[in-house]
């Protein structure tokens, strides 16, 4: 048990080390698969349109 | 949308009326001359009140708020009390009438105690004099009253609360036991600066909560010039101004805080990356949150849930995935935002997996219906995976969300188009038009 949670722990930690070493290497990898519908901007919503879903509030 | 109005147009009994039978939820602010007082409702009840630097419990709040007859409301629908304060459920309808009654106790009360600041002693002759036996509140009170207490002391003190306190001071002087001998020496020197900073900041925080931002803004800036640098007035500054889309004010906010050395906060870095965003400046958005990311959001779900925002806007649907991943990990539990949904379904059907993103947002919708845009989502993902009678009976029950969403009507037109009702057809895409060009 302690030993899955310690592999679920470094899964979870190098996850996010991904990501902060993606974002900084953010480029598009557009799919060439992608349903027509969804490069329709007059079908989808693609920002969210609410702002506290894209801001932080809480000071921390 | 937000309710705004004066209190010498609608009387806040009349303002809770309304809102209980409304069964609204969210947070009514109250401003008369310095002071701001909030009530949040819930499905109508009231959850949590206070008025801002005075420590009150919920109902004192409210039946102080009932005095205020001048002065401004405003409700701002949806807004909830954060975790750490205690929560009620109380029918404002209770309240009115023990309201009713102290309004006219404090208006005979104020004539003889009309400041908090006031020093009164007992008068030990008079006791002696008119012999009679204190009351449970009296025999709290009298030791306290000693020529040093103010009024304010002797609230804090007594833990009667401020109505009780005041009351039972109002009956002791009516009897004579007490008698006033001046007023205290801390109401006559200068309020420190870092007092009053601090007055100003948890006003500030209260209009910001209740959505009046121009209010909150003046309160910051006040807090600005009275403690330099104050690392917690440049983050509200950022957030009022982001607010009101004053993008590179934001920005410079934001960056004031950085440029400081404050203690790094996550939360800094992720509204100076959206400020940045909207302002076209996508290189400086990255680093901004890169610097969330490093500097202390990386164990954030909220941070990641970002960060997975700004790569499904940069077309980097894999970092996306990695980061919408990572914050639902950390939630656990917990029920991610409707933000984190939208974002996890689109990075699924941008990809083609189309069988996740129609799980994913079908799952939003459960969680979050009154979101017309996750409606219209999960209808363009069925539409693109041939459920068409799916499609068009999810497109239909977005639109009973919100009419005015121009995707809706133009994915509407789309199902009536296929099923040859071609005159509707017509009409929802002249609907889909009109509302674009709003």
């Amino acid at each position: 048990m302690a030993e899955e949670s310690a592999e679920y722990d470094d899964f979870l930690t190098d996850l996010q080390s991904v990501v902060a070493q993606r974002v900084e290497e953010l480029r598009a990898r557009q799919s060439a698969e992608t349903p027509s519908a969804f490069n329709d901007d007059e079908k989808v919503v693609r920002e969210w349109p609410e702002l506290t879903g894209r801001i932080m509030e809480e000071f921390r | 949308m937000a309710i705004r109005g004066s209190l010498t147009e609608a009387s806040l009994p009349d303002v809770l009326q309304l809102l209980a039978m409304g069964k609204k939820t969210g947070c009514l602010g109250l401003t008369y001359a310095n002071n701001f007082g909030y009530i949040y409702f819930a499905d109508g009840s009231i959850s949590h009140a206070s008025i801002v630097n005075r420590g009150l419990s919920t109902e004192e709040a409210v039946y102080l708020l009932f005095t205020w007859t001048q002065g401004t409301f405003n409700f701002e629908p949806g807004a909830t009390p954060d975790e750490e304060v205690q929560m009620h459920c109380i029918d404002p309808q209770s309240l009115l009438l023990e309201g009713a009654r102290r309004v006219d106790e404090w208006a005979l009360i104020a004539k003889k105690i009309p400041t908090f600041d006031i020093v009164y002693a007992m008068d030990r002759h008079r006791m002696m004099a008119i012999e009679r036996s204190l009351t449970d509140e009296e025999a709290k009170l009298v030791p306290l009253i000693d020529g040093q207490r103010d009024v304010s002391a002797l609230i804090a003190e007594s833990r009667l609360g401020e109505f009780v306190t005041v009351k039972t001071l109002y009956g002791l002087l009516m009897t004579g036991y007490v008698i006033r001998i001046g007023v205290s020496t801390r109401s006559r020197l200068p309020a420190r600066a870092d007092d009053k900073a601090t007055e100003h900041r948890n006003l500030g925080v209260a209009f910001y909560k209740t959505g009046m931002y121009e209010e909150a803004q003046r309160e910051f800036r006040r807090v600005d010039t009275l403690r330099e640098n104050d690392a917690e007035a440049c983050f509200y500054l950022g957030l009022v101004a982001l607010r009101q889309q004053q993008w590179p004010a934001a920005a410079h906010a934001f960056e004031r805080y950085v440029a400081q050395q404050n203690t790094p906060r996550p939360a800094v870095f992720v509204n100076l990356a959206y400020a940045y965003e909207q302002m076209g400046e996508a290189e400086r958005a990255r680093a901004a949150m890169v610097d969330a990311l490093t500097r202390g959001g990386r164990g954030d779900p909220m941070v990641q849930t970002n960060a997975a925002a700004m790569a499904v806007t940069a077309h980097d649907y894999e970092t996306a995935d990695a980061a919408l991943a990572s914050a639902r990990t950390l939630w656990g539990t917990r029920r991610p935002p409707p933000a984190w949904f939208h974002y996890a379904g689109l990075a699924a059907a941008m990809v083609n997996d189309l069988d996740r993103a129609i799980a994913l947002l079908s799952e939003a919708v459960q969680e979050y219906p009154a979101y017309a845009v996750l409606w219209n989502n999960l209808a363009v993902a069925y539409e693109a995976r041939g459920d068409f009678d799916d499609a068009l009976r999810t497109v239909e029950r977005g639109l009973i969300e919100d009419a005015t969403l121009p995707q809706l009507h133009r994915n509407f037109a789309d199902s009536l188009q296929r099923d040859g009702r071609f005159d509707e057809a017509r009409e929802a895409y002249r609907r889909a038009h009109t509302l674009d060009a709003l």
